[in-house]
């Protein structure tokens, strides 16, 4: 087995993100401000390219052309008339996040395809993404002079640990004023274009209190940048249930979403069980009917995630979720492995032993295997004894 | 061998000497007063027992080290916020274990864990891990690995670890430590 420390990835996701934010601060304070609109748009724009370069050096982008081809369909379909004009990609990062550049490209976390349940909630992302770029938020943000949120609407993520000083710039400068306000008009031109389009209003609303809930559960300190705290996230939920209150429906394309993203997404759910991230599979998976879109792994996950989390009760509901993933998917081994450790822990024996037996027999040459023979061999000397 | 480690070893052998640090003798067994268990070290070593736990080394502490302690459940993974029991399997805490190196101020840079497998410490079923990092910038930034064996006791966690820069430092000296590991029993070393 070999695996990364965790932090090598989300640390280099964090520095060429800073670097994003380091290229707006540079046009911002370098001599030249007197420029002219042009000559500022071009510095904005090279300094951009630059960051977003080191971006795909990094192997950050998911790189899977079927997805970012999907992606940019739904782009295309919400802004028509920037065809091709405005990419989408998919970014490598486990987050429920997507932010825009000033070069019109749009980066799409794998960990929001994760959390997304359609195409029209997408679309919604998509569409209050495409708003920051179609009301020229970076450069009017530059030329303001007030606010960071310039080159990138939303890559704030980190920023904070990496930058010293530029968090607080960040969270304290008059950014939150211009924002709050850029924020309110992406999230207008977002719902105009996503109605104009044909989707369902009313998938705006659950992606904001599905964030907000998220924020709330795994107590982050401040919440993905595409959903900036400013205005507040219920706010703004109840802002686009009202705004499609009496609409009149439209498409929601799940079956085609998923489709298109699964792949990305289960990679997505692989990478927070690697990092034990109990809280954020919780919050990925514990919806009712959420984990059975993972089928066979989502219960036996959801069950992890209880196990990492670790708190009051949770080893009873990790219990009872490998259970349920047994009972679903009988032939499921990783299931019997995680119900056997925890009946050991317990010192549950026999139910120890049968359960890890049915894990070796079913997954003879998995890496865990040789500690479950190690545990069996343990568990009944102890009986013997 | 490289200025850095001489350099190195400049600096940490005259604290070796200072220290309490004793010759092992390899025909008797050596532990600290305080808990109990006993080792046989490799000959040629230094050894001390001043505190809780074990330490030894060949050529100072930042060039090979095995320790050996037995840590209170509670305690054991404080940073990873993970607590082990005596039922803990040597799966689950060599999970425990390495979360608790990814977590807090002093968590290891680059961590990769090149291999985890069933073993024994002290006739107990346990777990052998063997990780690859770098020391902080402030020790060198040396490439370093790391094998520990690990096992639930009814005390605590009872860890064996022996690591060493991978240059150089690492191969010359692990069968020494599976040597020594295996000698380890849960008994107090003879007065």
């Amino acid at each position: 087995m070999a695996c990364t420390a965790r932090d090598s990835p989300s640390a280099q996701r964090r520095r060429a993100l800073a670097g994003l934010l380091g290229a707006a601060l540079f046009v911002w304070n370098s001599p030249g401000r007197a420029i002219s609109e042009q000559q500022q748009r071009e510095r904005i724009l090279f300094e951009t390219r630059e960051q977003e370069a080191h971006l795909t050096s990094l192997g950050l982008l998911y790189g899977n052309a079927g997805l970012d081809a999907y992606l940019q369909s739904v782009m295309d379909r919400l802004y028509p008339e920037r065809h091709g004009e405005y990419r989408v990609r998919a970014f490598r990062d486990t987050e429920f996040n997507a932010f825009a550049v000033a070069t019109g490209n749009i980066y799409v976390n794998t960990g929001a395809l994760l959390r997304l349940r359609n195409e029209a909630e997408l679309a919604a992302v998509m569409g209050h993404e495409g708003g920051h770029l179609v009301d020229d938020h970076m450069y009017r943000g530059i030329v303001a002079a007030k606010s960071v949120a310039r080159i990138g609407s939303a890559f704030t993520l980190g920023l904070t640990t990496t930058l010293p000083g530029l968090g607080s710039l960040v969270n304290y400068s008059t950014m939150a004023g211009f924002s709050r306000d850029f924020e309110r008009e992406a999230d207008h031109t977002g719902f105009e274009r996503l109605t104009a389009a044909g989707y369902d209003p009313k998938a705006a609303a659950p992606v904001f209190e599905r964030i907000a809930h998220e924020v709330s559960e795994r107590r982050l300190k401040q919440p993905p940048y595409v959903f900036a705290d400013h205005p507040k996230l219920l706010d703004r939920a109840h802002t686009f249930a009202a705004l499609a209150d009496g609409s009149h429906g439209g498409e929601l394309r799940a079956d085609e979403f998923i489709a298109a993203t699964q792949e990305a997404r289960i990679m997505a759910l692989e990478e927070i069980h690697e990092h034990k991230d109990g809280a954020e599979l919780i919050a990925v998976l514990a919806d009712e009917g959420v984990a059975a879109q993972f089928a066979p792994a989502g219960e036996y996950l959801l069950g992890e995630g209880y196990r990492f989390r670790a708190t009051d009760g949770d080893e009873a509901l990790a219990l009872e979720r490998y259970t349920r993933s047994i009972e679903r998917y009988p032939d499921f081994a990783p299931a019997y492995g995680a119900r056997g450790r925890l009946h050991a822990r317990r010192g549950e024996r026999d139910r120890a032993i049968a359960d890890l037996e049915h894990f070796v027999a079913l997954a003879p040459t998995a890496r865990e295997t040789p500690f479950a023979r190690q545990t069996i061999d343990r568990l009944k000397r102890e009986i013997a004894e | 061998m490289t200025r850095r480690p001489i350099a190195m070893l400049a600096l940490l052998l005259p604290g070796l000497a200072c220290a309490g640090w004793k010759p092992v003798d390899p025909s008797k067994p050596v532990g600290p007063g305080k808990a109990d268990f006993s080792v046989l070290l490799p000959d040629g070593w230094l050894y001390d027992t001043s505190s809780n736990s074990l330490s030894a080394s060949h050529d100072g502490i930042g060039l090979n080290q095995i320790s050996i302690a037995i840590t209170a459940h509670k305690k054991a993974f404080k940073e990873a916020k993970k607590e082990s029991t005596p039922k803990t399997t040597p799966e689950d805490l060599a999970e425990d274990y390495i979360a608790e190196l990814h977590a807090g101020p002093n968590a290891l840079n680059d961590l990769v864990v090149l291999s985890n497998e069933p073993a024994e410490l002290a006739g107990k079923p346990a777990f052998r891990l063997h990780l690859k990092y770098r020391a902080p910038q402030s020790a060198g930034g040396a490439q370093m690995e790391s094998v520990t064996i690990g096992t639930a006791l009814e005390t605590g966690v009872m860890l064996a670890t022996y690591q060493a820069p991978s240059i150089h430092y690492f191969d010359r000296w692990i069968a020494n430590f599976d040597t020594a590991a295996g000698s380890l029993s849960l008994s107090a070393p003879p007065k």
